[in-house]
């Protein structure tokens, strides 16, 4: 069985489990569903009502299995608070998360791997021993802290960027992907591009320096590392051009270790775009997310919640496979 | 031969008199020797050792309790006034001493990070010791499990658990423990197999070497070790997310155990008019954060000799 | 025959956190072009730092050169900057590692690391190099050639790796090929192909091998002159013949006394050599062998031997030594 077709099983029961427990998880909250939409002042023939209505009187079991169904259906039902569907709702906010979390990404990995590989190569100098303390500052700052500071430096004192939300109010574009940087290149607006792209700034930096400063750790450790193999003698004694040497033997063997490490930080970027986003009134997927868990918001929260794991999920698979692409010992293993 | 090799051989297989002379050690009074020369450690190490006795001695380094309905009064509708004589860090939008409740605020943060690390490091050693070394049926049960869990963003899961368990001190140790778990869990787990398949277990066991004491003194102290160092940095990992669930809101609702991340949960809408409400609070944060950062790397050098660059 | 490379009074140091590693304290080497010479040693003793310090690969910044020469048809090639040693490297004098399990890239095809080298040389066209490296693989013996252009490292053998090495270093016909240990970490049947296919390249071209090696067995049966390398200095040199059939240094005879031989006489047990070498974080002074001598003269070993022609000894035979073994040991009577 090739890595690829076990890797896709592994995602089945990975998957279940996670349904699992989002679905036992919602019906544990302290006060019920219904309770968490008809407020405190209600009767409890009105609270039955509802769990009819929503068929929370059923066994849970049953639940369940309408659950699944519902999700395979990708039925995800509508938001209490908004009343809007909650399907519709991800459609409207994932992209907003996800173009901040690839900008954030985008700023890591841009600045991340030639930082390393440059620290690498001028081992125990002071560039070195900077961008050592460098990044461990950066993975010491909480993201929103740094977002505060950023937001009180270039917003509030030097009025530089914006400090709140995806665009300025007076820039009105179609919204066909709610991407707003590809929105505004598809309505031909130069303006708007430039406006969305000033919104993103801030927030990026703020999201993308703990994925930066552990990407330059990453990428330093690794290529000391391989700089001392002996395969990166042999291309040295072959009399190859240097720049040949740093990229097809030092940096590709490198690179395998820093892309398990840029998947593992997903997981780091979605908890700190929840963060992010409240501190710039961001409209994405986690400030609703987290409104919902004040509002016990629950269809937001089953739809949510899952989509997001699931994103997780699937993007870690990408980079596994991925990785797969640039260590030709994993494909035939 | 690597190039490492080639080092070795140009020092030569050194008789044992010649040289200096290292008297015989153990693994961890090696290691231990390598971590009082490592600078960043001790700077981490002092950084902690700071943070603790202002902890243990907030009740007498700060001015003022870190909470009075009286305080209020002294804001006279201005906020907020930043440093002076009387206030070294200000006042805060009730009136408090900003100085005051950032020192109580070590007491929280520290004690959020030792009481969760500690409930994950114990459960997830547990599973994954378990997993570790009963394999089979019982390995793959629990790594399914942990496999589920850690599919959920960290911090999601965490604010998960909060809402499930509701406010307060305890339940954030809680739940930043539980999500601290599966990571502990799969750690040990795979630094088990590791040594389980060394050739100094595999040595041990060819000569007779009793099984328990192969557990004991052979596998547990070798596979100890990662964990020691993930530990660490679970703390610096602690704090950062405890300081994120007070700035949602989600922190602990007692105003007289102030909270580093609570204090800068309202301080968006001060920036303007107080920044200092916003900049000290999470200086506390990065400084304690770095500490633990500086001896977690510093532990992972001197365990690791190899991984010194 | 002609001087192909020459190096004269080579020192190389190294810094390490423990102080400095004085590896190699002024040898000398001579190579003709065509001809295979021997540079034997226990491990530690130099001679492969000696073989990086020829192409200046000694791994930076711990590893220099502090003196001395390598003459390359009479250009020395220790002054020479990055970008003037990389015409020389692969091309010129080329070599082979100890270890084909991690001498060759992971990540990359063998047609895209055998094409690098002779792109970089000879063949920047990519069809005709590839074209080359075919032929290449033949040559060194590996079959069906055409199709494991294509394959990665892992799916070959240790002993078709290291004909990949092999392939590798002879793909521009270099003047001169360094082998370091290139038998040392594969099993003794494959390790009499290589050396079959080192012996074969050198006899079809006129390319010289400088064969490093702590086996005598491998430098008796190919090369022509031998040199014994003992804590960074020659202990002896000389036609491979002679210095097996009348070693003069006791070092020398030490060695071959401690290797077991197939036929040899019973009677004659392995004698090991007393001691270990010295540690080299001090510059020799004296007699660095003096200490495990069963020859040694109190009175003269303060002083620092320099290889010299030994009274009766054949032509070109030089030992270091004050002491020298006057009679051909016994045990030591077939090369």
């Amino acid at each position: 069985m090739s890595y690829v077709t076990r890797r896709l099983l592994l995602l089945v029961p990975i998957l279940l489990g996670v349904s699992l427990l989002v679905f036992v998880w919602i019906r544990a909250l302290p006060g019920g569903p219904a309770q968490g939409l008809l407020g405190e002042r209600t009767t409890p023939e009105a609270v039955q009502a509802l769990e009819r209505q929503y068929g929370l009187n059923r066994p849970l079991y049953v639940q369940y299995g309408r659950y699944l169904d519902s999700l395979v259906h990708l039925q995800l039902g509508t938001s209490i608070t908004s009343r809007r569907p909650v399907a519709e709702e991800i459609r409207r906010r994932f992209p907003a998360t996800a173009e901040l979390a690839l900008a954030a990404m985008a700023v890591a990995v841009a600045a991340g791997i030639p930082l390393g590989f440059l620290a690498a190569k001028r081992h125990h100098r002071a560039f070195d021993q900077l961008s050592l303390v460098g990044s461990l500052l950066g993975i010491s700052i909480p993201v929103f802290f740094l977002a505060l500071l950023l937001k009180y430096l270039f917003a509030v004192r030097l009025g530089w960027l914006p400090s709140l939300g995806r665009l300025d109010v007076t820039t009105d574009i179609a919204h066909p992907t709610n991407f707003y940087t590809i929105d505004a290149v598809l309505a031909g607006s130069p303006a708007a591009l430039l406006d969305a792209l000033r919104h993103l700034v801030l927030p990026a930096i703020a999201l993308g320096t703990i994925p930066l400063a552990i990407i330059t750790r990453i990428t330093r450790a690794a290529v000391l590392d391989v700089m001392n193999e002996d395969y990166v003698r042999t291309a040295r004694a072959k009399g190859i051009a240097r720049r040949l040497v740093d990229r097809r033997h030092i940096l590709r063997n490198a690179l395998l270790p820093v892309s398990t490490v840029i998947g593992l930080q997903i997981g780091l970027l979605l908890s700190g775009a929840i963060l992010t986003e409240t501190v710039f009134a961001w409209g994405g997927m986690g400030t609703w997310i987290f409104d919902a868990v004040r509002f016990r918001d629950y269809p937001v929260l089953q739809g949510g919640i899952l989509f997001l794991v699931i994103v997780f999920v699937l993007v870690n698979l990408v980079v596994d496979l991925s990785y797969a692409l640039i260590d030709p010992r994993i494909r035939y293993r | 031969m690597s190039l490492s090799e080639a080092q070795a051989e140009s020092v030569g297989a050194a008789p044992p008199a010649a040289g200096p002379v290292h008297p015989p050690t153990g693994l961890w009074r090696d290691a231990w020797g390598r971590l009082r020369h490592n600078r960043s450690a001790v700077v981490g190490a002092a950084i902690i050792g700071l943070f603790v006795l202002i902890a243990v001695f907030a009740p007498l380094l700060a001015p003022e309790p870190p909470s009075s309905a009286t305080f209020l009064e002294r804001l006279g509708g201005r906020c907020c006034p930043g440093p002076s004589a009387a206030h070294w860090f200000g006042i805060d939008e009730l009136g408090r001493d900003e100085l005051s409740r950032i020192l109580y605020g070590a007491r929280t943060s520290l004690l959020i990070a030792v009481v969760s690390v500690s409930v994950g490091l114990t459960f997830g050693l547990l599973l994954g010791a378990l997993a570790g070394y009963l394999r089979g049926i019982a390995d793959t049960v629990v790594m399914r499990f942990v496999d589920i869990l850690l599919a959920f963003p960290s911090f999601l899961f965490a604010i998960g658990l909060v809402a499930l368990l509701g406010p307060g001190l305890v339940q954030i140790m809680v739940a930043i423990g539980v999500v601290n778990i599966p990571v502990f869990a799969r750690l040990l787990r795979g630094s088990m197999l590791a040594v389980r398949e060394s050739d100094y277990v595999l040595a041990a066991r060819s000569v007779g070497v009793p099984p328990h004491r192969i557990l004991l003194v052979h596998m547990l102290p070798n596979a100890l070790s990662p964990v020691i160092v993930a530990a660490t940095l679970a703390m610096a990992t602690a704090i950062i997310e405890a300081a994120g669930l007070g700035f949602l809101g989600l922190g602990n609702p007692d105003p007289s155990v102030p909270e580093w991340g609570t204090m800068l949960a309202n301080t968006p809408r001060f920036l303007q008019s107080a920044p200092h409400l916003a900049i000290l609070p999470g200086v506390a944060i990065v400084l304690s954060v770095l500490g633990f950062n500086l001896v977690g790397d510093g532990l992972r050098e001197a365990i690791d000799p190899k991984l010194r660059t | 025959m002609t001087t192909l490379l020459e190096v004269r009074d080579l020192h190389v140091q190294f810094r390490t956190q423990r102080g400095v590693t004085h590896a190699v304290n002024g040898i000398d080497l001579t190579l003709r072009r065509g001809e295979t010479v021997g540079l034997v040693g226990e491990s530690g003793c130099g001679k492969s730092v000696t073989a990086l310090a020829i192409l200046g690969l000694l791994p930076a910044p711990a590893g220099r050169v502090t003196g001395g020469y390598v003459l390359l048809e009479g250009r020395d090639l220790l002054p020479l900057d990055e970008t003037d040693l990389r015409q020389v490297r692969g091309s010129e004098v080329a070599m082979v590692f100890q270890d084909p399990m991690t001498s060759l890239n992971p990540v990359m095809t063998i047609g895209q690391q055998l094409t690098e080298v002779l792109r970089a040389h000879v063949l920047p066209n990519r069809r005709q190099a590839r074209r080359r490296a075919m032929e290449l693989l033949t040559m060194v013996g590996i079959p069906s050639a055409a199709s494991r252009l294509d394959d990665y490292p892992h799916q070959f053998s240790g002993g078709m790796r290291q004909r990949v090495m092999v392939a590798m270093a002879v793909a521009c016909e270099p003047k001169l090929l360094i082998a370091d240990e290139p038998t040392t970490a594969l099993d003794v049947t494959i390790q009499a192909q290589i050396l079959a296919l080192l012996r074969r390249l050198v006899a079809d071209s006129d390319m010289a091998l400088l064969l490093i090696t702590h086996d005598l067995g491998v430098v008796a049966g190919i090369c022509k002159q031998t040199n014994v390398m003992y804590a960074g200095r020659i202990a002896e040199t000389g036609a491979t013949g002679d210095l097996f059939a009348k070693p003069r240094h006791p070092y020398t005879v030490g060695l071959l006394r401690s290797i077991p031989r197939l036929g040899g006489a019973r009677k004659t047990a392995l004698v090991p050599i007393p001691g270990a070498p010295p540690s080299l974080t001090a510059r020799p002074v004296g007699c660095p062998f003096a200490p495990r001598c069963p020859r040694r003269v109190d009175e003269l070993c303060w002083r620092l031997p320099e290889p010299e022609p030994v009274p009766g000894a054949a032509l070109g035979q030089l030992a270091a030594c004050f002491n020298p073994v006057p009679q051909p040991e016994p045990t030591a009577s077939r090369p």
